[in-house]
């Protein structure tokens, strides 16, 4: 960059240029946009396993989330058993009458879904191997 | 700008700055997942307003369910269906958008019925009375003495006083064909400007652009994909509330003649999945496509939707959107 190209620019990039490289308003920017960032990213992350996982919400409130490579049984209060084996989760366990639930067996790709209609039940799959943004019909079982 | 606060104005919009970033980061996006109308419901929203947003759709969701509920018994649906003849009923906005709806599709095309709900009954596809493993089916006796209840004659409708009246005991209404799509549309209309994809048990309405895949009628996969920009798609299918009685299966969208649509024929529709601007629309004619058929193309190509229809072995389409087969099937 030649001195002759510099003397052109507008007084606004020389002033910067004279200028101190750090002001305390400009460390106290950047302290503040990491601590948001950090704060941001563990308040997003904590909890969630990285890989498929599955989510459980009842009510619309999300209860948990399981890292479906982990084996597991859950007991929900509502009288709901939940199965995690070898990356699939399963119903296997309702006390409500149609049963559809249970009968919907075992899911494992991103997107399934089971749902518990009359306990407002829903499990998710999550994960990175997201091919669709959103799937048509649903399969009773 | 207050003098005291002057000495602050750095700070003040640093910390706006900050919020900005955060909101990037989180705040300005909000994924839901719940249960309504016996049914999935999921809503993936981003932009200003994003998780207040979420909590008006969800709210709104919930005032519609209680509407047009016929599991809660204080429902217009309920009220309506459990009057006696000669006692108007009065009813909401939301009914008389979904009465009037129903009532110009069935019009045109009767197989298209609001009215059917007593039949659905009787097949026990009703959500109360649905069972995987039935005792039997009905006979033909059966149907033929509901049939005659289950049409536009069994109701007044006062569009002035906004209320409905029963004509004979025992008719019933429902708006199960047209609910999650309407309910999605109001979903969108509270969503406005922001980006947002909503899908109540796969009816689907986004502004997004996104790759929809089309369940498999009969195995664990995808039958189709293709490509939704800006609009709305719904799909009616007979593997999405069946039972097996004998060998035979059985399923929830009741033709113009008592039976499950198709029953009995060869080479009959097993999925209808449409596709176009309204949910509502959508969702109404993929049960009058799986009903009809390819008979309804000029219809569906007229009111500039889309579709594609698949039997066992075939596929067809109708309109403009192109269908990617993810299964083996022969054109029809």
């Amino acid at each position: 960059m030649n001195s002759s190209n510099q003397e052109k620019r507008p007084k606004l990039f020389s002033y910067y240029r004279q200028s101190k490289p750090f002001l305390r308003a400009d460390i106290l920017l950047l302290a503040v946009l990491l601590t948001a960032a950090v704060l941001a990213a563990v308040f997003s992350y904590t909890g969630k396993p990285l890989g498929e996982r599955a989510e459980i919400y009842i009510g619309g409130e999300l209860v948990g989330t399981y890292d479906l490579n982990q084996n597991k049984e859950i007991v929900y209060e509502i009288g709901i058993t939940v199965h995690i084996h070898d990356g699939e989760i399963a119903v296997t366990e309702s006390d409500c009458p149609d049963q559809l639930c249970v009968h919907m067996g075992a899911i494992s790709k991103t997107g399934d879904r089971i749902i518990c209609a009359p306990n407002k039940f829903v499990v998710v799959i999550r994960g990175e191997n997201n091919d669709y943004g959103a799937i048509t019909g649903r399969r009773q079982s | 700008m207050p003098y005291r606060l002057r000495k602050y104005k750095s700070t003040i919009a640093l910390l706006a700055i900050a919020a900005f970033f955060v909101c990037l980061l989180s705040g300005c996006t909000a994924q839901k997942e719940n249960v309504f109308f016996n049914t999935d419901f999921s809503l993936e929203i981003e932009g200003s307003g994003a998780l207040s947003r979420s909590k008006k759709i969800e709210s709104m969701l919930e005032e519609l369910e209680n509407t047009l509920s016929a599991s809660i018994a204080a429902s217009e649906i309920s009220r309506i269906n459990d009057a006696e003849v000669g006692v108007p009923v009065s009813v909401g906005k939301d009914f008389v958008y979904l009465y009037t709806a129903s009532m110009i599709l069935h019009e045109s095309f009767p197989s298209y019925n609001p009215f059917i709900f007593p039949m659905v009954e009787l097949w026990n596809f009703d959500p109360e009375g649905f069972t995987l493993s039935p005792s039997g089916i009905p006979s033909s006796q059966e149907i033929q003495d509901l049939l005659g209840l289950c049409n536009k004659d069994s109701f007044s409708f006062n569009e002035q006083a906004s209320t409905i009246t029963k004509l004979r005991t025992g008719a019933k209404l429902d708006f199960g064909a047209i609910a999650k799509g309407y309910a999605a549309d109001k979903a969108a209309e509270i969503a406005d400007n922001t980006k947002y994809v909503v899908n109540i048990g796969g009816t689907i309405r986004t502004n997004k652009k996104i790759e929809v895949a089309i369940v498999s009628p009969r195995n664990n996969g995808y039958a189709a994909s293709f490509v939704l920009d800006n609009g709305a798609v719904a799909t009616s299918g007979d593997y999405e509330r069946f039972y097996l009685y004998q060998d035979t299966r059985y399923h929830h969208i009741i033709g113009a003649d008592g039976y499950p649509a198709g029953i009995g024929e060869t080479e009959t529709v097993v999925s209808a999945t449409v596709v176009g601007p309204e949910a509502a629309m959508c969702d109404a004619l993929s049960t009058l496509v799986f009903i009809e058929g390819e008979t309804t193309k000029d219809f569906i190509e007229a009111l500039g939707y889309s579709a594609l229809i698949l039997t066992e072995t075939t596929y067809k389409t109708i309109g403009d959107v192109r269908f990617e087969l993810l299964e083996p099937r022969e054109a029809a």
